[in-house]
């Protein structure tokens, strides 16, 4: 079948149900808005529905990011219009279908409308119109879990395009002109990397698509692939012809059991839909992709520790050269890249595509999904441009701090990362280091700390999470990572001496230097950003009074 | 289970290496837990050596290898929950069940864990109860997940 | 291609796809490298190799950095010294005994690397590692010294293939252990010693007490047919300290196992012969050399025309050239043989009929290469531990198929694809039923047949009856299994097909034709002549191989070389004197003989036939009625106990000499000692008597009058075309060469029958299924009793009785018995029991286990505790090759405690009447 034909197929199945003329409600479900009542609010919608015989469609989508606001509920009127009930508590579903949608679609009341049980969003805040959405597009708005509302909004027109009339060669230089780079935390090239795999002559070749993700304080993965996973298996059927890999495996973390349940739905029915396995959309090219679980741990997000598990062993770093590309899987040419990386190729390869290297800065092009947490009046999946400042991010979008209390400081890029105090949140985000001391876009984690939390502790918590997370394999990191940590416990219980900065400074520089992975040689960023940063409160906690600091 | 069932249970893999983590998950799924007999079953059907099975399986946080007690609560203490009071919670919880994190109620009741992050910052302090996720958690959505269990459950 | 780069302010020249680390070795340069084994793949774990490099950000680990063109490596700048400092201060940190303000303690390569780096003493307090296992006898493994490298555990799963220990755990607290961190000695683990001599630390460290190694001699293991390199390394004194593995050895490729690394001390046991002893009133007493060659060849001159002799396979192919030489020349008989009667030669036998020559085709690197391994009646993992390392690789690493066929199950069944079990003794119809399912399924390699082979047309019709569940309901395989087998075989995944077999396919009535019916199966499928197949009867002493191609048989001079008119000819040229026409008799005839009185007299050379014939008792009654047994051994075993005279000679340690291992591959042996007491080399107490010989009865001395083991070697290499080529000189320079190496410039040939096979065509000869074995299981003696051989002893356990770790190891005889087998006697796991035969008893500890089917048991015929299996053993033979039937007799079990109504009556011994010349 050709793509065409697949949508109009699609757009005739749509017609064909409730949510032409009726009402359609959607209730976002994801990870962590299930976490908090979407699940229950779903299911008590459901039940209302039933009972009273509405002419409603009830759906089941992602969350769109506002985590703030979640559980989040969307009604859709057949004419266009549309209301956002936001903080749906269960017990409160009753009143909301009895109010917006028994009897009278046409006599809809208001903005603002406002109840102890939800909130109406009239997005006065910011958190929308300052985002730029292309890899989150239609998360939230649409099923997941309906290929056809993929398809009916343009979905995997893309990818119809590419193997309709794109050489492998030419979706490789479309994506190196987009100036697309990996968004697991690397920044990687991606079509350098995919040049890589291509100049191997060894077959076969391997797609790995990294949703491992691991990270602390990172939950963009997982969001995209509940609430957009269409988007990811078009964007990894692109890639995976790009490069000449005719299977892959998407690696889930083993927590994610949403994402997982979701794109093992979404890829059965791309299957179904023959826009994966064999012979895609008749063009001859054919990918299949097999889910694995991850089982936790942060380095198991490691590009090579993930190769390491998938061929059973323990899931520890190999060492580069060899590049993955070289060999990788069973030593095959392998590309590794990860979800979000992917779900930008749809995009890139659509006929805006060429607007993506407009976006974002030198050397930064496109958009980033940044995962927003902490002491922040709205935490939340944020998607902006490259080059947006941190302070946009934090302020504008995320509302500033809580009531009552001052943003000190972010920790940007996790245990991976740094802090940066609050004068310096006006750097621009891009890929690289964001200041000269370990602050890291990373993946894209922003966590914001206010004036209740001590740094000192901030840093310390940091450090733990590295020294337990270490694989092992490496001394440096496994034996520095823990050094430190008993440093600055014993800081952190008032025993500190002065010969510990030094030390700390010292070590984060040797494990740093010496260290095998990306977990140990970004393990000293914060603890340098740290004493740099917040240097008065290490010296505090070693009892040097603060004038002595530099002496 | 006996080793039968779980050979039964691995046949649905084929017998390559690997298929050894999804086979470890298979097990503890089913078992709660990785005990050395099931490892040994799944490293003669896997043909990897035991030790290496054992290796394996000991380098991933979430594969355990003591059987847990009949509820597992585990709190996340990630800077994110952490500023935003997880970390109190954990406090709370331990003088409550006067156990340590990654130990279990005397009954083999309750086991508490400590985690690093359960991926819902945003919607912090986060806790997992029997593989649920609660977001928001506060003393008194915790009071009301152990109480859900209280005729059995002694807290203290 | 070479690449030239600079380390510091050097300049080297290496080999494209080297690593850094290996241009900075090349330059002399000193640079740590902890975790790296200059045998092994770079791990990157240490972290102590690191370098900056110009124009690389920063500081790159050498060990897995590939070399570039132009290259600028430093290796010495204060940045990057001061990272690799800090990271040996965090080293450091991880062992207990190293404490800040104390001086660093000695953990071999780590403190040379700190001391390099100007560390004194530790910067950081040490962390606490409380986790020490002494459980093997051999080495301790203690994690308060380990770095956590991981080359111990490389060394176990990746050389050795065998994974008994692995990094378990996680971040600080990851340590290296057994499955479920079990005591070592309670593991799967071999006791190789392979990640003893990888720890660059001392973490896994010998038990015997290091002292200072000043010389190093590179040699070739006593034990098996193998023929790993081994290293001797001894102290001012000449006593051997240690062995390590010779990295440069082609055929073991620096790998070992626990006989070759520690099973070496019996060499200096105070047991050793040191004098010669005669028989004096009843008693052997010492006595000078004088009295003692005297002695022998007052009886050998006396008895000649009835005398026999057995050639060692443990000593030196110069040692069983000069003994055939002896025995030919000398004594004027053919009747000269060795235990390869007893081992393999039905595969000979079948091979020399179907081939024309009686070796190993192939070289162990083919069993890597190889796509399927089929491994018939053999134990490797026991019995040819270095070359089970290769199968075990080929599987996990390659991809092979591996077919078991043995009733009994092996370590090798944990790899296997499909384990055939067979009942005992039927070979012939499961081999004949794969060859069926291979010719009805038209699987064969026609074009080989035809071109390449003689008699198939017969062959293939006495195939007709032996269709797959025919051969079920003899074999009991499932006939399932045993198509299975044959597409496998016939269409391996990858590469060809080796067939490999040992004892259980040639210690049967049947073996001759259990031999034929496997090398049929390799023709039929054209399995032969090309590399990654072939096939492989596993040779066993460490010397057969090279015993028979000196000629140490009945029926042959050296090389094979029959006893045709051109052939003695030829050797009269060179020995001043023909080699008898008549063949002599093979060991079971010289038993039978001796046994009637028509033998007089018998010079055995490391041999002790009173543990390893059958029916012991009556072989001890047959020997004694020699009436002259000369012994010439390392050891006063069983045989020498009853010898007239007994000749002390030295081991592979105290001599030069070479071996020729199973893949034909002639290797040098060095003399690493002096001597031990009064012993003498082998070739040249065989000179001496010989020349004494020649001296009585007016031969030409001259032809005994050897120098040093070359001489006799490049004579042996003029009168023998398969090794002509061959010299000290090239086996110094090149190491081993495998035969056939016709001339100097030869390189020595991997595998066989490329072109041809030695007698042209290879032939099918179709075999039938007979009676499966001589005794079977009957009401009164239920079970089969299947014997054969474990990891630590060798043989009756002459040599390996004398090594204490290995007796530690192994120290009862085990009787392996199926559970409904001990549950109907009512025997307990770990309970003595009873075994008894015909022809006699023993008494073992039951080991109840799975791997035995009901109906069989098994026992190793080491004698532990003056039980051994071959008091029970059947003398019964194959009537080709002559070999005893060791594989199956009839026998019960029976608590030790039970009254036993039948207990065997002792004979008072009877000390033969002493010889007076
Ligand atoms: N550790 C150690 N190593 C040794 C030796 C030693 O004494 N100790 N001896 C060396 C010598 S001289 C030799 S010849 C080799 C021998 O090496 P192997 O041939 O491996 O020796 P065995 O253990 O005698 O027997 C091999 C197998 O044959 C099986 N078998 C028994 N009956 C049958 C049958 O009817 N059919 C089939 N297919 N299999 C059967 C047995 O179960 C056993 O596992 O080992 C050499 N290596
Ligand atoms: N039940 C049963 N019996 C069997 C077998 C079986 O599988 N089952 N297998 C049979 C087989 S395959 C074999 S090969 C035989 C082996 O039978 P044997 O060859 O009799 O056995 P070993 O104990 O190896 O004997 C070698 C002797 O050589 C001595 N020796 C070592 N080095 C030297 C040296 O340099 N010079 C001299 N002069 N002597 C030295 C040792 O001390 C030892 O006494 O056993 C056979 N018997
Ligand atoms: C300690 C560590 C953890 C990582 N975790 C992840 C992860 O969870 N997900 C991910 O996509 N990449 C992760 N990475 C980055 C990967 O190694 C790799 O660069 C990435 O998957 C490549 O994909 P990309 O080029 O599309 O970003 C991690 C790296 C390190 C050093
Ligand atoms: S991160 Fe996504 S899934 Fe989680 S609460 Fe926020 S919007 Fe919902
Ligand atoms: S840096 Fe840490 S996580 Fe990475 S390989 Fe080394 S020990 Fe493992
Ligand atoms: S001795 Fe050999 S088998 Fe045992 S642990 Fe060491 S390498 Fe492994
Ligand atoms: S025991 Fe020795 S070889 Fe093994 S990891 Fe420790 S230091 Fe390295
Ligand atoms: S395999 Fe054989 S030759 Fe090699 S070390 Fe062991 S006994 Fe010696
Ligand atoms: S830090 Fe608690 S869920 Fe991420
Ligand atoms: S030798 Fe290079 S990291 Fe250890
Ligand atoms: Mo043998």
């Amino acid at each position: 079948m050709s793509y065409s034909q697949l949508k109009a197929r699609a757009k005739k199945r749509l017609s064909q149900g409730l949510g032409t003329q009726y009402p359609r409600v959607l209730v976002q479900v994801a990870n962590c808005s299930q976490a908090v009542g979407a699940g229950e609010a779903l299911e008590s919608l459901r039940r209302e529905v039933t009972q009273r015989g509405l002419k409603v469609s009830v759906v089941e989508a992602g969350c769109d990011g506002a985590c703030y606001q979640a559980p989040v509920v969307l009604l859709q009127h057949p004419d266009g219009r549309a209301f956002r009930f936001t903080q749906v508590v269960p017990s409160g579903v009753p009143e909301l279908v009895q109010g917006w949608l028994e009897g009278k679609p046409d006599d809809l009341r208001p903005w603002n409308g406002e109840s102890p049980l939800w909130t109406m969003d009239g997005d006065k805040s910011g958190f929308w119109s300052l985002q730029k959405r292309l890899v989150l597009e239609d998360c939230g708005q649409i099923s997941s879990q309906d290929i056809d509302e993929y398809i009916a909004r343009g979905g995997y027109a893309s990818l119809g395009q590419v193997l309709s009339s794109l050489s492998p060669e030419q979706v490789i230089e479309t994506v190196e002109k987009s100036g697309l780079a990996g968004r697991g935390g690397a920044y990687f090239p991606v079509a350098r990397k995919w040049q890589g795999a291509r100049a191997q002559t060894k077959t076969p070749r391997y797609l790995v698509i990294n949703a491992e993700e691991g990270e602390p304080g990172i939950f963009k993965d997982r969001h995209i692939m509940e609430g957009i996973s269409h988007r990811l298996i078009e964007g990894m059927v692109i890639a995976a012809y790009a490069i000449g890999a005719e299977r892959g495996f998407l690696y889930i973390n083993g927590e994610a059991h949403l994402s997982a349940q979701r794109m093992i739905h979404a890829l059965r029915q791309a299957e179904e839909n023959q826009l994966l396995g064999d012979n895609i959309l008749d063009s001859g090219f054919s990918f299949h992709v097999e889910v694995r679980r991850g089982a936790g741990g942060y380095v198991l997000g490691e590009e090579t520790a993930l190769l390491n598990s998938i061929e059973g062993e323990r899931d520890v770093p190999r060492t580069r050269p060899p590049f993955p590309v070289e060999a990788g899987l069973w030593q095959q040419p392998t590309v590794i890249n990860n979800v979000e990386t992917l779900s930008n190729l749809p995009y890139i390869l659509s006929p805006n595509g060429a607007d993506f290297a407009s976006l974002g800065i030198e050397r930064s092009k496109g958009t980033k999904v940044i995962s927003l947490s902490g002491r922040v009046e709205r935490p939340g999946l944020v998607e902006v441009p490259m080059g947006t400042t941190i302070r946009r991010i934090v302020f504008d979008i995320g509302g500033g701090p809580l009531p009552g209390h001052d943003i000190k400081g972010v920790v940007a890029g996790g245990p991976s990362g740094g802090l940066l105090p609050y004068s310096q949140l006006d750097i621009p985000i891009q890929s690289g280091m964001l200041d000269e001391q370990g602050a890291v876009l990373g993946s894209g984690g922003i966590t914001v700390l206010d004036e209740t939390i001590s740094t000192v502790e901030a840093v310390r918590r940091l450090a733990a999470y590295n020294a337990a997370e270490s694989c092992s394999k490496c001394t440096p990191c496994r034996e520095g990572t823990d050094r430190i940590l008993h440093i600055l416990d014993k800081m952190m219980e008032g025993k500190g001496q002065p010969q510990d900065l030094d030390d700390l400074t010292y070590l984060a520089e040797i494990v740093g230097f010496g260290s095998l992975c990306g977990l140990g040689q970004m393990a000293g960023g914060p603890i340098r950003s740290g004493m740099h940063h917040f240097g008065d409160e290490f010296a505090a906690s070693v009892g040097v009074p603060k004038n002595d600091r530099r002496a | 289970m006996t080793k039968e069932d779980i050979q039964k249970l691995l046949e649905q893999f084929p017998r390559e290496r690997t298929h050894l983590l999804p086979a470890l998950h298979a097990v503890q799924e089913e078992l709660r837990y990785l005990s050395g007999e099931a490892l040994e079953v799944v490293s003669s059907y896997l043909r990897v050596p035991a030790s290496e099975v054992h290796g394996v399986a000991s380098a991933y946080p979430e594969l355990r290898f003591n059987e847990p007690g009949h509820h597992i609560l585990r709190i996340c203490t990630g800077l994110s929950c952490h500023v935003n009071g997880g970390t109190n919670l954990l406090e709370e919880l331990r003088s409550t069940l006067k156990i340590e994190p990654g130990q279990t109620t005397a009954e083999g009741h309750l086991t508490l864990e400590e985690v690093p992050c359960l991926f819902l910052c945003a919607v912090g302090p986060a806790v997992e109860w029997d593989g649920e996720f609660i977001g928001r958690v506060n003393a008194n959505t915790l009071k009301s997940i152990l109480s859900i269990d209280n005729g059995k459950e002694e807290t203290g | 291609m070479s690449i030239t780069l600079t380390i510091n302010t050097k300049q080297v020249e290496v080999s494209q796809g080297s690593t850094v680390l290996e241009a900075i070795n090349q330059s002399e340069i000193y640079i740590p490298q902890l975790c790296k084994d200059p045998d092994m793949d770079p791990i990157g774990a240490c972290r102590t190799c690191l370098v900056q490099i110009e124009g690389t950000r920063g500081f790159p680990a050498s060990c897995y950095t590939p070399v570039r063109e132009g290259m600028a490596v430093h290796t010495d700048t204060p940045e990057v010294t001061r990272i690799r400092r800090g990271v040996l201060e965090l080293t450091l940190a991880m062992l207990p005994s190293e404490v800040p303000g104390e001086g660093l303690a000695d953990h071999k390569e780590l403190k040379v690397a700190a001391e390099r780096h100007g560390v004194t003493t530790p910067r950081f307090q040490p962390r606490h590692r409380d986790h020490r296992d002494e459980s093997n006898p051999f080495f301790i493994v203690d994690m308060a010294d380990c770095i956590l490298c991981g080359r111990c555990v490389d060394a176990c799963q990746k050389v050795q293939q065998i994974g008994a220990i692995a990094i378990l755990g996680h971040a600080q607290d990851a340590l290296i252990g057994a499955f479920m961190d079990v005591p070592i000695a309670e593991s799967i683990c071999t006791s190789c010693g392979q990640c003893v001599a990888s720890c660059p630390t001392g973490a896994i460290m010998p038990k015997l007490k290091v002292e200072k190694v000043v010389k190093q001699t590179s040699t070739i293991c006593p034990y098996c047919g193998v023929g790993c390199g081994i290293i001797l390394e001894t102290n001012g004194d000449g006593k051997i300290l240690a062995v390590q593995d010779e990295p440069s050895n082609k055929s073991s490729q620096g790998k070992l196992c626990v006989k070759g690394r520690f099973g070496t001390s019996f060499v200096d046991h105070p047991d050793r012969l040191t004098t010669p002893l005669v028989r004096k009133e009843g008693a052997l007493v010492p006595t000078s050399w004088e009295e003692a060659l005297e002695t022998v060849v007052e009886g050998l001159v006396k008895y000649r025309g009835s005398v026999v002799a057995l050639a060692s396979a443990k000593a030196t192919n110069e040692d069983g050239y000069v003994m055939q030489k002896l025995m030919r020349l000398a004594m004027g008989t053919n009747s000269i043989d060795h235990c390869t009667r007893l081992c393999h030669s039905p595969s000979v036998e079948a091979m020399l009929t179907s081939l024309g020559s009686g070796a190993t085709s192939n070289s162990y690197v083919d069993y890597e290469n190889a796509g399927c391994l089929m491994i018939v009646g053999a134990d490797p993992s026991s019995n040819h531990p270095v070359v089970a390392t290769r199968f075990r690789k080929a599987v996990d690493e390659y991809g092979a198929r591996l077919i078991v066929v043995n009733p009994r199950r092996i370590e090798l069944c944990d790899y296997a694809h499909l384990w055939l079990r067979e009942r005992p003794g039927t070979d012939v119809a499961l081999f004949n039923a794969i060859a069926k399912v291979i010719m009805d399924e038209g699987l064969w390699d026609e074009e080989f047949v035809r071109n390449r082979t003689e008699g198939f047309d017969k062959w293939l019709k006495s195939l007709a009856p032996y269709t797959p569940e025919h051969a079920e309901s003899v074999t009991g395989v499932p006939a399932k299994d045993i198509i299975e087998a044959a597409h496998i075989f016939a269409r391996p995944p990858h590469g060809g097909s080796c067939l490999i077999w040992g004892m259980g396919v040639t210690q049967h009535t049947n073996g001759t034709a259990n031999a034929h019916a496997l090398l049929n199966l390799a023709l039929v499928t054209g399995q032969m002549g090309k590399p990654g197949c072939g096939i492989s009867p596993l040779r066993g002493q460490n010397n057969v191989q090279g015993c028979g191609d000196a000629g140490c048989v009945p029926d042959s001079l050296p090389g094979y070389q029959g006893l045709g008119e051109a052939v003695r000819a030829k050797f009269a040229d060179i020995w001043g004197g023909e080699p008898p026409g008549q063949k002599g008799l093979v060991v079971t005839e010289m038993m039978e003989e001796a046994g009637a009185g028509r033998l007089k007299a018998m010079y055995i050379v490391g041999e002790n036939p009173l543990l390893s014939e059958p029916d012991l008792k009556h072989a001890k009654e047959t020997l004694e009625k020699l009436e002259f047994l000369v012994v010439q051994d390392i050891f006063l075993h069983e045989t020498a106990e009853i010898a007239h005279v007994v000749l002390p000679a030295t081991s592979f340690a105290e001599k030069d000499g070479t071996f020729t291992n199973s893949e034909r591959r002639v290797q040098r042996v060095r003399k690493a000692i002096e001597p031990i007491g009064q012993s003498r080399a082998d070739w040249e107490i065989i000179c001496d008597v010989a020349r004494r010989v020649c001296r009585r009865l007016g031969l030409d001395e001259g032809q005994f009058s050897y120098n040093h083991p070359s001489e006799i070697f490049q004579e042996m290499a003029w009168l023998t075309p398969i090794i002509a080529g061959i010299s000290y000189q090239r086996l110094d320079k090149e190491g081993g060469i495998q035969w056939p190496c016709p001339t100097p410039d030869h390189p020595g040939t991997p595998y066989l029958y490329a072109e041809s096979f030695t007698r042209g065509l290879g032939k099918f000869i179709p075999v039938e299924q007979g009676k499966p074995a001589a005794e079977l299981p009957s009401k009164r003696f239920p079970l089969i009793l299947n014997t054969g051989r474990i990891l630590y002893h060798w043989h009756g356990g002459t040599m390996t009785r004398r090594v204490a770790g290995l007796l530690a190891r192994a120290p009862e005889l085990q009787v392996a018995i199926n559970p409904i087998d001990a549950e109907a006697e009512g025997i307990g796991d770990g309970e003595w029991i009873r075994v008894l035969s015909r022809r006699g008893e023993l008494e073992g500890k039951a080991m109840i286990t799975e791997a035995m089917k009901p109906g069989e048991i098994f026992v190793p015929f080491v004698k532990l505790a003056k039980s051994a299996a071959n008091f029970l053993t059947n003398t019964a033979y194959d009537p080709t090759s002559k070999i005893p039937e060791y594989k199956v007799c009839a026998v019960r079990i029976e608590k030790r405690d039970a009254p036993s109504p039948r207990r065997m009556r002792k004979k008072p011994h009877q000390a033969p009447t002493l010889m007076r010349p």
